[in-house]
This record gives C-alpha cells, structure tokens and sequence, in this order.
C-alpha cells in the first residue's frame, strides 16, 4: 500500500464528502481523516492520497468543480501547502 | 378518537409515514451521536446529511447537492428565499393563489422593504395563464413567485412555460420561485429543465418524510442573505458567516434524525415511481369528485378535472358551515378532513368561498378507494339528515 502522505483540504465538509465521491468514482486510493490541526484550526475533514495520483486527483476536482482546496504535504514534522486550487 | 381512522388530509401532512421511514427516524436518533461537522463523532451525522443532500438534489435535477439547503419546512425556505433575495425597490409578481407561507413574507417586504408586489388574479377555478404572469414582468421586477398546485383546489400553475418565458430575459431577468408543498412527490420536477431559480419543497407532505423537514434550491449564480447565522463546523476564524454552500444558510445543529429519514423518503418516492403515484391518486380523485358531485347541494371548487390539478378536493354544502360537516365527520364517520381557510384567505377570495372557507379531502399514497367510498357516504348521510 501505498504511502498517502498529501493532505488535501476543502473549506466545507460537503466539499470534502464530495471530492470523496469522486475519488471514489475515479477509483483513486485515499483516506478520510480529521483535518490535522497543525494545518488548520478548523474543525472537519481532510483525504489523504498518494502524491503520485496528484495530477489525476486535481483534473477530478476541477472538472466536478470541487474547489478551493488545498495540498498540503508534511516536511520535518512542518506540513506546508505545496498547493492550491481555485479561490 | 385517538388516531383517525380514514385519514383524508395529506395536503396537509401525510400519513401514514412508509415503514422505512420511520426506521431510519429511529436509527439516526439512536446512533447518531453528534453535529456534522464538529468533531469526530459527527462524522457519522455528516455523512448520512450528505447522503440525503445528494439524493434530494437528483429528485429535482439540482446537479450540485451543495445548493440544497435543508430547512424546517417549506414556509422556512419560502421565507429564505423571499426575504433573502428582495431588495428595497424590487417587484414582484406572484398569484391569488398563494398561501400565507408566501403572501405574509412579501406583505412584510411590502411594509418593510418598500418593495412592490403584483398579484395576477386567478380564475375561479384557480387557474393562471403564463401569459398573465409574464405580461406583469416589469423591467425592476426581480422575483415571480407560482404555487406549484393549490392546497385549496389543486390547481397546478404553468411552471414550465413561465420558466421558458423568463428564461428568454437573459442574466438580467426575474428569478423564479416555486412553491413545491402540494407537488414535490407527485409531480416531477427538474428545476433546471423547468427554468426554476428556487424551489421550496416540504418533507412532510408528498414526500411522506417526517414533520421538521424540507428544503430550498437555489440555482447557480442566486446569493441570498441569510435568515440564520452562527456555527456551522469549519470555516470557524471568519467574523461573518461563510459563503460556500450549504453552510452558509445552515447554522447550527440540523434535524439530523428528520433529514436522514427525507433522504429515506425521497428514496421510497423514486422506488414507488411518481407516474404510479399519479395514477393511483389521480384514480382517488376521480372517484371523489364523481361521486360528491352526485350530492345534492355539495359545491365542488376547482378544475375538478384530473388533468389540470392534483388529488385536493375542496366543496361546501349549502348553507352549512364547513366546520360543521367536518365536525359530523369525524366523530361520527372516523374521517379526518381539513375545513376552513386552510392558510390560504386569497385562495378562498379567488374561487369565492372566503370567509367561511371549505371542507378540504385530500388522499393520498396509502388511501384506498374504500377510503373515498366512506368519505362520499359520509357526506350523502349529511344530506340525508338535511334533508329528513
């Protein structure tokens, strides 16, 4: 199994639950979990994926029009966003 | 009498509720834990919300589930609709068939906002042409408001036309608000098929969801104030309240148990199939309508045709007061019926029968023929006893 070590953020949990759907749907593997509060205070989810489905998860959302939405990816214990997609 | 025998007032809420939908009530008051959105153990209520928006936005067509906005009936969502969008200066053109749910929210921007309103007047039996409706469009008219179908008589307006003329006025046209309480669940709706800008639909009427429910589409490109704001789980460091949807308008902990089972409801609906619905309730009425037409001294309002309304039956008896035949027949027959105004007075000014308003029998899903057969009884006992 691969390692899913990008975190992908959405402002709204029905963002998030939607770009789960499409994950889903292009059969990309990922993981839902409680967005890290180091990357943000806000309560809500986040997916995890495998930062080699980068470019095929980023042509779903933009094409079901799931954004803004964040990637961040951790680096020494730091997550910092590599980056980010609409508004 | 502790519960009605032979209930015959599903414009008004339906019931009995179909098994499923009660079992998903009880499930999701029993294990779900916590508000969507806010921590862990709201997961669970997150997912079953999202589930619902989703299968609520294919009902109607909406496309994208995030324009779903979930509200406490459908009088929640007109209101949002109607006082979120008005501005001072605005116009609106709405019908004399409208229920207080509409009439009461634009009286308000009336004396509030300074907004003015057109009422195109309906025939007596309901009925408004497209025609009539779009010729009171002026240039500052920013909303026309159609009930779908009378709660009084039935009667179903012109959506699609009107929709296809409006649409014709490019970005700058009026929006269009639908009042869905007496046909989401038995007609179809496709609101961008039908040139529909927001819908308001209720839970618990033809849709045979729980009490507490309902919600409001609102197409792209429509921006609301909300009526609501507060928590709403992410976006938590803004001072005012977000802008994505649905969060926007859903402030703080929703009816998870109630919305969980609409979701239930509207997948019963689909199931069931809305050209099955129709026909099962369009033969109800028809039989009604026959047979109270056959009474001397029963008035009928409305179309009283199948083919223009859905299965609402209003009529009076000569010289009774509607309260009193509905009184005869419930405790006497076990048959429960609504009397009176029904929330509607303009509706009752239209077809004339206000003040005293009329008997209203509405079947639904679960009536049988028998049902109607006991109700037409009913009422040539009245008039047996008139006429003794």
């Amino acid at each position: 199994m691969p390692e899913l070590e990008l975190v992908i953020v959405f402002p709204t949990t029905h963002l998030t639950l939607s770009a789960e759907k499409t994950l889903e749907k292009a059969g990309i593997e990922h993981r839902t979990i409680m967005k890290p509060r180091r990357i943000s205070s806000d309560c809500g989810l986040a997916i995890r994926v495998d930062s080699r489905m980068l470019d095929s998860f980023r042509e779903a959302l933009v094409a079901d029009g799931l954004l803004p939405a964040r990637f961040f990816r951790e680096d020494e214990g730091v997550w910092k966003c590599v980056e980010e997609l609409g508004d | 009498m502790s519960e009605p025998v032979i209930y015959l007032n599903n414009a008004a809420t339906s019931w009995p509720k179909p098994d499923r939908v009660i079992e998903k009530l009880v499930w999701a008051a029993t294990e779900l834990l916590a508000t969507p959105g806010r921590g862990s153990a709201g997961v669970r209520s997150e997912r079953v919300l999202f589930e619902a928006r989703e299968t609520v936005a294919d009902f109607v067509g909406a496309g994208d589930s995030s324009r779903i906005i979930f509200t406490c009936n459908a009088t929640a969502a007109l209101n949002l609709a109607i006082s979120g969008l008005l501005v001072p200066g605005d116009h609106v053109v709405t019908t004399s068939m409208d229920h207080n749910s509409v009439a009461r929210p634009l009286a308000r921007m009336e004396d509030q906002r300074g907004v003015s309103v057109t009422r195109v007047e309906a025939d007596r039996e309901g009925v408004v042409t497209a025609s009539s409706v779009l010729e009171a469009v002026r240039p500052e008219t920013a909303l026309v408001i159609l009930t779908h179908a009378s709660n009084v008589t039935g009667t179903i307006q012109p959506v699609q036309e009107v929709g296809n003329g409006l649409r014709s006025g490019g970005d700058d046209r009026p929006r269009l608000l639908v009042d869905a309480a007496q046909t989401a669940g038995v007609l179809p709706i496709d609101v961008q098929a039908s040139g529909i800008d927001l819908l308001a639909v209720p839970g618990h009427k033809a849709l045979y969801g729980p009490s507490g429910t309902g919600f409001l589409y609102m197409a792209p490109g429509i921006v609301l104030d909300p009526i609501f704001e507060g928590g709403t789980g992410g976006q938590s460091t803004l001072r005012r309240q977000p802008e994505l949807l649905p969060e926007r308008y859903e402030s703080g902990t929703p009816n998870i148990p109630g919305i969980a089972a609409l979701g239930a409801a509207v997948s019963f609906i689909r199931e069931k199939g809305l050209e099955e619905i129709r026909r099962h309730e369009t033969a109800l009425f028809d039989l009604l309508a026959g047979g109270l037409t056959e009474v001397p001294g029963v008035t009928l309002f409305g179309p009283c045709d199948s083919r223009l309304q859905v299965a609402v039956v209003s009529f009076r008896f000569e010289g009774m007061d509607p309260a009193e035949v509905g009184g005869f027949l419930e405790e006497a027959m076990g048959i429960q019926v609504r009397v009176g105004l029904h929330c509607s007075p303009l509706s009752h000014r239209t077809i004339g029968s206000f003040p005293e308003g009329t008997v209203r029998v509405s079947p639904g899903l679960f009536n049988t023929e028998d049902d109607i057969m006991a109700l037409i009884d009913g009422v040539r006992k009245i008039q047996g006893m008139r006429g003794a």
